[in-house]
């Protein structure tokens, strides 16, 4: 009989990154990159242990930014041509190692794995992962659970409550049209939570969320259970938070399981380390160097001496620390249980990008602690969090804490020197939304594609989700790439200062519009403008216009 | 002539801050707080590198999240046109410094950290140049930051409140408050010589996270059944001991279900900011009217709470208003005019100085022989030398029992005497005009 349960939450995000006006852009490289080494070795493992009957649980968001990119015809060609180049620099380096027995495995190893990705995106899935996730959900193994329109933080959005608004809806709207139901759970992005924000949540339909561990730990009143079961907001939405334990054995830079010398180095990759001219055609195509995806050495130690990576040595590393862990939860929910009436649950969120992208064997440590949860113990049953507020709908009633999973805690990476002065202008762009809103009224209900006011408003809120995303004042901070994130805001919210002065003086250049609607095409399919619109205003305006006719 | 035109691009905040009242000296800025310049320079790209990326010392949190977004060259903006564009698209310039407005925002950083930023419009400083006359060119740029933790703030009734001397060219600043789970609000204006302060705009109210956990201990449940929550409470165990669990079992236990107003009474004491909302609501209604329903249950001490109820609302809009408690949105214009004070029994009246207060000490004294042993139920008393003793106590509404035993040096004498004090309950009442 289980004492408890262990909830896996992978978090998979990045930025809307597509344009379309450049034939090779280099930050499109993320998606790529995120793809061939964790979102398909996640759907292989997936489909690994459905096909053998394996029982598991496991929670994923995918952000609606993630899955528009997934479904853009142009970024799934983009990505073959990527994967095509790959392989085609796979075999020139099996044929180039012929004589290193070290480095020829590792090039066949990568050559099978392209070939693989490319059978799974192009043959299996027709281009399009979302299909995978959506796959796994239906079965009953993966819970999708939604977020925000383009991962904006909230409490830095939250001066704003229509801004928020839209944030959530949008994600849950998009939610919608990809998985053919409605979300249960949301993903707050950066678990930024501010008292207030489960209100909108619960409007939304949505049945809980995830927080940080101290947000439940110092809400109040003090959960009784601290983080090993959820609260109920007053609204009713229910908080689960994050194990601290659990996350420092996989996250930690000095407990952690990703730092282990067996493991594949991440920052040895052969785009930095071959000769120029061998390497040329498959970096940049200005001919600065960048990382390939096939890197051949493992950490080894703390110096820049690095030694081949042996992926046996690797393998048997990854079991032993899924054994580690899993061992740790079982103790860990022995002890829980005995405190407790009910079973503890322990929540352990994770970003998935770590696993398989930033942490090589990440995904087979998965695989592993699945089969073995599922086949060595008793005590500690996967779950999700839905699944246990079916099991437990009575829980205690607290008020969460502000809090995020960022460095320190709260809001301070995504407000500081670095990116604090985005801020007055992303608050009045979204004062100036939903001044728009009021001006055109009838507009984003019944929007058509030929009113060109319609099209303007809707890519005007387009522009306004874009540049909220929480991706870019992280990046001014973390200091890589920053110029890149820095454009992007203010490309965004030109776009949209534009939008809002030509619809204010009845001058929209429609070409213009035409040319944005095509570079910024994320939620191309919704009236984004609609959740911007202040419905009990319009109700009251309705009303008093019937009190005047009935007069 | 101070006259404020166009703010220069590279500002450069003052770090000397000024405090005006009661003695609460305001930290220096970090010099993070530096006003960011709103243009961006456009980066060089950089050389071509053979080396690889600069190593993360370990794997990490942040930096295995940065990899997300992997380390690269700069980028060059864009300059080759699609074939299929007519005319060069180019929308990578500068944000606008400025929006010719008058606005003040706070944005919580962390429990001890407010970001603040604004902009003060012509008009703006066309009406302090009014309001201040000939001083305006003594006169400091000053941004006022009030503690309205539980107030309805109406400008006058903060708790406390502190300057930050800003400069005319800042326009933004981080402030360092002391506490944690405050609520704040701002003014943004100028102080003249005379100590005049003329605010040119009023921020948000924010309210700061707390730091550590709640001293509160109640536990109230909510069971979900086919989409309703339904809070409830159970009844104490009146002769019973608490069981070695003690929290769990509800089930056993007899429910006492709340009302959506139960719980509205209850977590306007939680966030500091509801209470400004339920002071704004409370305008609108009927005269209040005290609830005991929840105190007696919520706390397991027994402890009286008292508490003030107000109906004639859309329920459901007013627990959605009293949770949001940073939004924009419950700015009241104007300000209301009453508000309540938490903690037992009390009231307070607002917009006024005049208070009134009153505390109750109890002092018991005694003498035996010097050398004899003094005992207050377990607790030995220490003699002066003369076989003098006194005590004193707080004394709060209740009964304090008083058992004194002494004892003879010789152990062959024992006297006891007993006796009891009482403050029975406190009323407190305003009578108004």
């Amino acid at each position: 009989m289980h004492k408890g349960y262990l909830c896996l939450v992978l978090h998979a995000h990045l930025p809307y990154v597509r344009h379309p006006e450049e034939e090779h852009f280099l930050e499109e490289n993320w998606f790529y990159e995120a793809i061939t080494e964790t979102y398909i070795p996640l759907i292989e493992l997936f489909d690994r242990l459905v096909e053998e009957g394996v029982d598991f649980r496991i929670t994923m968001s995918l952000t609606p930014p993630l899955a528009s990119m997934m479904q853009d015809p142009l970024l799934q060609e983009r990505y073959l041509r990527h994967l095509d180049k790959l392989i085609e620099l796979s075999e020139k380096e099996l044929e180039r190692t012929g004589y290193e027995p070290h480095y020829h495995g590792l090039a066949l190893m990568y050559n099978r794995r392209f070939k693989e990705s490319k059978d799974v995106f192009a043959d299996k899935y027709k281009k399009d992962l979302t299909r995978a996730f959506k796959k796994f959900q239906d079965i009953g193994v993966l819970e999708v659970i939604g977020s925000c329109a383009t991962h904006g933080f909230l409490p830095n959005l939250s001066i704003n409550r229509a801004s928020v608004k839209a944030q959530v809806m949008i994600g849950v709207d998009h939610y919608k049209k990809v998985f053919g139901r409605k979300p249960k759970g949301f993903w707050l992005p950066e678990c930024g939570y501010y008292p207030g924000v489960d209100e909108v949540l619960k409007e939304a339909g949505i049945r809980y969320f995830f927080l940080d561990s101290h947000g439940l730990v110092n809400a109040d009143p003090r959960p009784c259970y601290s983080v090993y079961a959820p609260v109920y907001c007053p609204s009713g939405v229910a908080a689960f938070a994050r194990d601290w334990e659990s996350s420092k054995q996989v996250w930690s830079s000095k407990e952690g399981y990703p730092g282990d010398p067996d493991y594949r180095e991440y920052y040895r990759d052969i785009g930095h380390e071959l000769e120029y001219e061998y390497i040329k055609p498959y970096i940049h195509h200005m001919g600065f160097r960048i990382n390939t995806g096939m890197k051949y050495w493992r950490i080894t130690g703390n110096s820049e001496y690095k030694e081949a990576y042996r992926p046996d040595w690797a393998r048997e590393k990854a079991a032993i620390h899924a054994g580690n862990f899993m061992f740790n939860r079982e103790k860990q929910i022995h002890h829980l249980a005995a405190h407790m009436d009910r079973r503890p649950m322990i929540i352990a969120p994770y970003d998935a990008e770590l696993f398989g992208h930033w942490w090589f064997e990440g995904p087979m440590w998965i695989e592993f602690l699945i089969r073995k949860i599922a086949y060595d113990q008793n005590t500690v049953r996967l779950a999700t969090a839905a699944e246990y507020l079916d099991e437990y709908p009575t829980n205690q009633m607290s008020l969460p804490s502000a809090s995020s999973w960022g460095w320190k805690g709260y809001s301070e990476v995504w407000l500081e020197g670095g990116n604090d002065w985005i801020y007055r202008h992303l608050h009045m762009a979204a004062r100036r939304m939903v001044e728009l809103t009021e001006k055109f009224p009838a507009q984003p209900k019944k929007c058509s594609k030929k009113n060109v006011v319609c099209r303007a408003l809707n890519q005007a809120a387009r522009e306004l989700v874009l540049a909220e995303s929480s991706d870019w004042p992280f990046i001014m901070k973390t200091g890589t790439m920053v110029s890149y994130a820095q454009k992007r805001v203010k490309v965004h919210l030109n776009r949209f200062t534009r939008i809002y002065n030509d619809l204010l003086n009845g001058n929209i250049d429609p070409w213009w519009l035409k040319e944005v609607e095509s570079r910024d095409n994320i939620f191309f399919d919704l009236d984004c403008a609609s959740y911007y619109l202040n419905k009990t205003k319009k109700e009251t305006s309705i009303k008093n216009e019937y009190a005047n006719n009935a007069r | 002539m101070a006259k404020k035109t166009k703010k220069p691009q590279n500002k450069v905040t003052s770090s000397s801050t000024t405090k005006v009242k009661e003695n609460k000296v305001v930290p220096a800025e970090p010099k993070k707080a530096q006003a960011q310049p709103l243009v961006h320079a456009e980066p060089q790209r950089p050389a071509i590198s053979k080396q690889p990326s600069p190593r993360v010392e370990q794997p990490g949190l942040e930096s295995a999240r940065t990899t997300k977004y992997t380390p690269a060259p700069y980028h060059p903006p864009v300059t080759k046109s699609h074939p299929s564009n007519k005319t060069t698209f180019v929308d990578n310039y500068d944000l606008p410094t400025s929006y010719n407005s008058t606005y003040l925002t706070l944005m919580p950083r962390d429990p001890y950290w407010i970001h603040a930023y604004w902009e003060l419009g012509q008009d703006s400083i066309d009406h302090l140049r009014h309001s201040l006359g000939p001083d305006m060119e003594r006169s400091t740029y000053v941004l006022r930051v009030y503690d309205v933790s539980l107030k309805d703030f109406n400008g006058n009734n903060a708790n406390s409140w502190f300057d930050l001397d800003v400069g005319p060219h800042a326009n933004n600043w981080y402030i360092n408050s002391w506490k944690d789970n405050v609520s704040y609000c701002a003014e943004m204006g100028m102080r003249a010589p005379d100590g005049r302060f003329v605010a040119a705009t009023r921020s948000n109210f924010v309210n700061t996270p707390r730091q550590g956990s709640s001293g509160r201990s109640d536990v109230i449940w909510m069971e979900e059944k086919s989409g309703k929550y339904l809070p409830f409470v159970t009844a104490p165990r009146i002769n019973k001991k608490p069981t070695s669990s003690q929290y769990g079992n509800y089930s056993k236990k007899k429910r006492i279900y709340l009302t959506e107003d139960d719980i509205r009474v209850y977590y306007s004491r939680l966030f500091p900011l509801l209470r400004l909302v339920i002071a704004a609501r409370r305008k609108l209604t009927h005269e209040d009217v005290d609830v005991e329903l929840l105190g007696s249950y919520l706390t397991e001490g027994g402890k009286y709470l008292e508490e003030y109820i107000f109906g004639g609302l859309s329920r459901s809009k007013f627990l959605k208003k009293i949770i949001l408690g940073s939004s924009e949105e419950l700015v009241i214009p104007g300000g209301a005019s009453e508000s309540l004070k938490g903690g037992a029994s009390e009231r307070e009246e607002k917009k006024r100085k005049f208070f009134f207060e009153i505390g109750t000490e109890l002092i018991v004294y005694g003498r035996t022989e010097p050398d004899a042993e003094v005992w207050l139920g377990d607790k030995k008393i220490d003699l002066r030398p003369d076989g003098t003793f006194s005590l004193r106590f707080a004394l709060p509404d209740g009964k304090i029992p008083l058992n004194f035993r002494a004892i003879a040096k010789d152990k062959l004498e024992k006297r006891t005497i007993n006796t009891s004090v009482e403050r029975s309950q406190t009323k407190y009442n305003t009578q108004k005009p």
